[in-house]
């Protein structure tokens, strides 16, 4: 499996994190203090009476916002990857299968590449993982990976292909001593 | 860890959406001349246990969330782009064992153990043909090259450590002749 980006999910979870921390170790630290005014302070409720226009539209504002970024996490985290048909000129249309099938073996006959995985994740942009074999050259891999998605480029008929590609190196096959 | 954190983003994700909701509703509801929706305790101040309670709740949350996060990590070692719009990254554990496959192949390396991050390459061998005097130089030479061949887009620092039954010694016996016993 080609895992997708948890980078939303990951900055989302720690904003709120950092916020509910800071917002916890506020009020410990008020209370430890003896604080000896109400959690609604008078002197800043008088001040939003006083700005009453003003501190409703800010609290509509920043209750849409989180409603909308909620909504949002919401939305990716129970929804699965998007792999689109690319549409070529003239209308023909690639599927998003027959495109990672075709450079998923472009890129499986490099010479040390193992297996290759491939998805499309954007009009056109990759996410690929290529599994090296025990002494293969990395450096060569890396350099032949232009000349596969050159060709993808060129079939494509596009002058960038944003892709991510993640190498792995095989683990030692274990050797059983007879 | 990343699929703790998957199962829970559409909990925190309805979580903030609720809140937000909630903010909304009672700002219009108050607006329209009918009070708050929120009960919000007016009389609660500062110096109230149930303060120092929600507090310590909402700050272990938050720490808990955030330990989570940053478990949820991919752990990578970034290549250079081979064309414009391409990233090309490794694992450590990739790296490790591309050094670790190589020095093992040297002579006189019983094991090796290695371990990378993105600013480190160190590597732990055992020989016990050699000492570390002896050994420890070439295999700082054969991870530096392998390291460097790489197309690695920050280079890491290498360490080597040998561990050999030649340097072990007996204490207060420098030469390592034979102790007799009395």
């Amino acid at each position: 499996m080609i895992a997708r980006s948890y980078r939303t999910e990951r900055v989302c979870a720690t904003l709120l994190g950092l916020v509910a921390l800071l917002v916890g170790v506020g009020a410990v630290v008020l209370h430890a203090r003896h604080v000896n005014r109400p959690v609604l302070d008078p002197t800043a409720l008088d001040w939003a009476r006083d700005h009453l226009l003003w501190v409703r539209v800010g609290l509509l504002l920043l209750g849409l916002l989180l409603v909308v970024i909620g909504l949002r996490w919401v939305w990716r985290a129970v929804t699965p990857e998007r792999h689109p048909d690319l549409t070529l000129e003239r209308d023909v249309v690639v599927t998003s299968g027959a495109l990672a099938d075709a450079v998923r073996a472009d890129a499986e006959a490099v010479e040390g590449v193992s297996s290759a995985r491939v998805k499309v994740i954007g009009e056109p942009a990759l996410r690929m993982k290529l599994t090296l074999r025990q002494g293969a050259d990395v450096r060569v891999v890396w350099r032949e990976l232009d000349g596969v998605l050159g060709r993808a480029r060129e079939a494509l008929g596009v002058s960038t292909l944003p892709t991510a590609v993640r190498l792995d190196l095989a683990a030692r096959s274990r050797q059983r001593v007879r | 860890m990343r699929g703790f954190l998957r199962f829970l983003s559409p909990f925190l994700g309805l979580a903030v959406a609720a809140l937000g909701g909630l903010v909304i509703a009672d700002v219009l509801w108050h607006w329209a001349g009918n009070g708050h929706v929120v009960p919000w305790p007016r009389d609660l101040a500062w110096t109230d246990d149930r303060v120092r309670t929600a507090g310590l709740i909402t700050a272990a949350a938050g720490l808990v969330l955030l330990v989570i996060a940053a478990a949820a990590r991919f752990r990578y070692v970034r290549l250079h782009d081979p064309a414009d719009g391409v990233v090309v990254t490794t694992s450590p554990t990739a790296l490790a064992r591309v050094v670790g496959h190589r020095v093992r192949a040297e002579e006189g390396v019983s094991s090796a153990s290695v371990t990378v991050s993105r600013r480190k390459v160190h590597v732990r061998a055992t020989s016990a043909l050699y000492d570390e005097a002896t050994l420890r130089p070439r295999l700082l030479e054969v991870v530096g090259d392998t390291v460097r061949g790489l197309p690695i887009a920050r280079t890491p620092k290498v360490s080597v450590v040998v561990s050999s039954p030649k340097d072990r010694r007996p204490v207060g016996n420098p030469v390592g002749k034979p102790e007799v016993a009395r």
